[in-house]
């Protein structure tokens, strides 16, 4: 039992390490997204990527492979390269992404700054 | 926080045993996120026409990344399928080396091998049958000094006209519907013109799913400009007509119908630009379809005749779109400030693909709704290099380089001189077409036929039918693909590995005009080769088997792409293509440059035939034109054709035994027979697998519901698939995806084609349904 606890222990370290990231829950081959996550398939239906078609694989890869419930950045950059790069210039790690000023499925900007932050080239206003 | 690669195998061990005892363990973000590149090689998506600018990531020479071009038209966009393009270098079944059939087998075997092997089958054919019993079949996806070089190959060198490719399946409606308005091949107008357009008129396009980044401009362009008119005329109600002011239903294949009544209504109501109509237009109808057709040149008067039957109440009964919304269509098209048509495979797949073609051009030429910002007749392309490689570059059996056909005499002359050929060597007569190739090579007609960059035995209508031809021991077939097996590899006798995109470098030139430099980006996977480099390899060796090496040294002494590059910018010289300006370094640092672009000062066109908005060669023809010249329709004295095309349904529409209409298509999520997107586990996974639409209605009367199994047949094949009932379709109407390899639609489609453009009508045939 000790050594169960220790395994289970040293398991769980790098985890604590390195991040919050999940496995997907196993699902049917053929099972859509919204089946499970109605509200955020309607919330991002709603905004730019859903009228755009950036489906969820696009940020979240698929449950299978490359599975990520957080997306972070390296996400954005195949159509936001550059707004990416403006966040590079904010300083605490909890603002280098885009969720602090984006809702995650509508895209909406949360509160409109007088002057984007990204027409300044990641500059404060 | 870096990680070594030994503590990043350590903490995949510890997380896979996790989750083997059943803990939901978190995942390091290293072991989840995109690698950071070294550089960054300036590049253009490889999948559809749009042809959008990205950006290749490399690192330890892979390609990690990728990323939209800013500077490009697309703005930095790309769409779902171009954010996962790395992923498709890096599949399991990439072909390292060449494979020679022995039996039910493959097996592998040296380069040299493998030409020694194609060579002597081509030239002990090229012996005993003439060179006519040789042929190639190319791609739209294969870069321009790939398809000119070849062309030059087959045309020049064999002379043999036997050499055609996918682009006949897909935009050779498109092309010749171009030539018989205006001339020439190939649309006026640009990406450009989305932002000056105030009403859309899309037809027989799903651009939401088909040109998603397309789609992003003309949404854009709505959403600023709340007055814009989007119309959309299409069978389905699919994610495009979502920002439709009008979306128009009508019976598959009736819409020829409709584009005249909206003439009537144009011409009726005095909406036309009679000014326009008189300074560049002439009357035409085809009085014998011929072959050759008989055609006859007639006035203002007859034509008017000629649409007084197409009234909104009949196109309306033809067609079932209704009357009210045919009139609103016609209206908003004539008074909008500019109006800007697109169209795609829904017009281009048909057995009147180029008459449907010829009578959206009708409606721009009639009212004045063309050469000025925003007013544009746009044909949307389905493959990234279609307009650069293959309608550009003449790689069609009755096409010769930039604008000159096979059966033209002082076009032939041109080029023999240009090729430094011997007269007469050039033949006349147009070779096989693509369907018409297939069939040759079934009778054995034709001995030899090399397929590159594309996958026929999944991408032919009536598919049965040629992959018996394809798989035949009596005739020999190679086939250079990048993935093996595909549908059409599988049946080859010899498959040559080849270079991918990123691994090789060319130009592509896509649907406005735009021509873009691809650089290398990373090596070849295992022992695969650029095209160009075979079919270099294959003519010098298949010359010298054929004791000609001393003509080969003289005519295919090329060594690059740059080499065969200059040699198009040379070919192209004094041409409506005129690429001169286009030279090799000028276009590794542009963002790609639209022709003509006849200097290498000069910024390249964004809009053809108008000396107001740019087009250089209009004051060069006439230095008198105030502003719109037709050049390209020299026969007709500079005036375009607005044609007198009767209403004709498709060939094989549904009766009492097959009584629906199926139609076929893309989802955004893959594109074209699948061998690259579907290796892409996010993009397989959100698109897993076929499946046919059913209307509910019709769902109804056959009692079936999602996700039963349906079996649909047509009179050439059937197929199981799961039904996804959905108010996409109208009533009659099912439609199923292209792309799967083992639920393979063209088992069932027709190869009824048109007469004039030899392009299948995929688009439109019967099948009945039946609950499995």
């Amino acid at each position: 039992m000790k050594k169960q606890v220790v395994l289970l222990l040293l398991l769980l370290l790098p985890a604590i390490a390195f991040g919050q990231a999940k496995k997907h829950a196993q699902t049917a081959p053929d099972q859509e997204c919204s089946e499970c996550h109605a509200a955020q398939s309607a919330a991002w239906e709603s905004g730019k990527h859903g009228l755009m078609n950036v489906k969820c694989v696009v940020c979240h890869g698929s449950p299978e492979e490359n599975y990520i419930p957080k997306p972070d950045t390296s996400r954005c950059i195949g159509c936001h390269a550059s707004e990416v790069a403006d966040l590079s210039k904010k300083k605490a790690p909890s603002e280098k992404t885009c969720a602090p000023c984006h809702d995650r499925h509508t895209l909406a900007v949360k509160t409109v700054p007088k002057t984007p932050f990204h027409s300044q080239g990641g500059q404060k206003p | 926080m870096t990680m070594t690669r030994r503590e990043m195998l350590k903490l995949s061990a510890a997380i896979a045993a996790a989750s083997a005892i059943g803990l939901d363990l978190p995942i390091p973000k290293e072991l989840v996120a995109a690698e950071e590149p070294e550089r960054w090689v300036k590049s253009v998506c490889r999948y559809c026409g749009a042809g959008c600018g990205v950006y290749v990531g490399v690192k330890g020479g892979k390609v990690v990344a990728v990323k939209g071009d800013k500077d490009n038209w697309n703005k930095g966009f790309l769409c779902l399928k171009g954010n996962f393009l790395p992923a498709i270098l890096y599949a399991g079944d990439r072909l390292k080396y060449p494979l020679l059939r022995k039996g039910d087998k493959f097996e592998r075997i040296s380069w040299d091998e493998a030409m020694n092997i194609m060579v002597d089958k081509y030239s002990s054919s090229i012996q005993k049958n003439g060179p006519g019993s040789v042929a190639f079949y190319g791609s739209g996806q294969a870069y321009t000094e790939e398809s000119y070089f070849i062309n030059k190959v087959f045309k020049g060198g064999l002379g043999s006209n036997n050499i055609d490719g996918n682009p006949r399946l897909c935009m050779a409606s498109a092309a010749v519907g171009y030539v018989s308005t205006f001339g020439k091949d190939e649309p006026m107008g640009a990406y450009d013109d989305i932002y000056h357009a105030d009403c859309f008129f899309i037809i027989g396009s799903n651009m939401a799913e088909a040109h998603p980044v397309i789609f992003r401009l003309v949404n854009e362009r709505k959403q600023k400009n709340k007055n814009v008119k989007i119309i959309m005329v299409d069978p389905r109600k699919t994610l495009s007509a979502r920002i439709a002011d009008l979306h128009m239903s009508f019976t598959p294949g009736m819409d020829l119908a409709i584009l005249n009544a909206m003439a009537h209504v144009i011409v009726k109501e005095n909406l036309h630009s009679k000014a326009f109509v008189d300074k560049h237009t002439v009357f035409k109808k085809m009085v014998d379809p011929g072959p050759p057709p008989k055609i006859e040149k007639v006035g203002w008067d007859e034509y008017v005749k000629f649409l007084e039957e197409y009234t909104p109440e009949a196109a309306e009964k033809i067609s079932g779109c209704p009357k009210e919304d045919i009139v609103k269509a016609a209206r908003w098209f004539a008074t909008s400030k500019a109006t800007m048509s697109f169209w795609c495979m829904g017009l281009n797949q048909r057995t009147r693909g180029v008459w449907v073609n010829n009578l959206v051009h009708n409606l721009h030429l009639l009212t004045g709704q063309i050469c000025r910002p925003g007013a544009t007749s746009f044909s949307l392309t389905g493959q990234p290099n279609a307009c650069g490689g293959v309608r550009d570059g003449g790689l069609l059996s009755h096409l010769l380089p930039y604008g000159r056909a096979v059966a033209n005499d002082k076009d032939r002359e041109d080029m023999e001189k240009f090729w430094g050929l011997p007269a007469g060597r050039i033949q006349p007569k147009p070779g096989f077409t693509a369907v018409e190739m297939f069939r040759a090579f079934n009778t054995g007609a034709i001995q030899c036929l090399w397929i590159a960059c594309t996958n026929p035995g999944q991408s032919l209508p009536n598919l049965e039918t040629y992959r018996k031809g394809m798989g035949s021991a009596d005739t020999f077939l190679v086939v250079s693909e990048t993935y093996h097996p595909t549908r059409t590899s599988e049946l080859a006798d010899l498959v040559l590995p080849a270079a991918l995109w990123a691994e090789k470098d060319g130009t592509y030139g896509q649907s406005e005009r735009r021509y873009q430099y691809l650089e290398k980006a990373v090596e070849p996977a295992g022992e695969a080769r650029p095209d160009l480099q075979v079919m270099i390899d294959f003519a010098n060796k298949l010359f010298a088997a054929m004791g000609r090496h001393e003509e080969a040294k003289k005519i295919f002494s090329h060594k690059t792409s740059e080499d065969v590059w200059n040699e198009i910018r040379q070919c192209s010289k004094g041409t409506a293509y005129d690429f001169m300006g286009m030279t090799r370094e000028r276009m590794k640092k542009a963002h790609g440059i639209q022709w003509p672009c006849p200097t290498e000062d000069h910024p390249g066109t964004v809009r053809r035939y108008t000396a107001k908005y740019g087009d250089p060669l209009v004051k060069k023809i006439d230095p008198a034109a105030e502003d719109v010249l037709f050049y390209s329709a020299k026969a007709d004295n500079n005036h375009v054709t607005i044609w007198l095309r009767p209403h004709k349904g498709p060939a094989e529409p549904p009766d009492a035994e097959y009584p629906f209409a199926l139609t076929t298509g893309r989802q955004i999520e893959h594109w074209h027979t699948g061998t690259m997107t579907l290796k892409v586990p996010e993009l397989r996974r959100s698109a897993p697998d076929g499946y046919v639409e059913i209307n509910p209605k019709d769902a109804l009367k056959i009692g079936v519901k999602s996700k039963d199994k349906v079996k649909i047949t047509s009179r050439r094949g059937s197929l199981v698939l799961e039904a996804k009932v959905v108010d996409v379709p109208r009533e009659g109407l099912v439609f199923v995806p292209m792309h799967y390899p083992d639920r393979m639609i063209n088992l069932l489609t027709t190869d009824a084609f048109d007469a004039l453009s030899k392009q299948p009508e995929f688009k439109i045939c019967a099948v009945k349904l039946e609950k499995a």
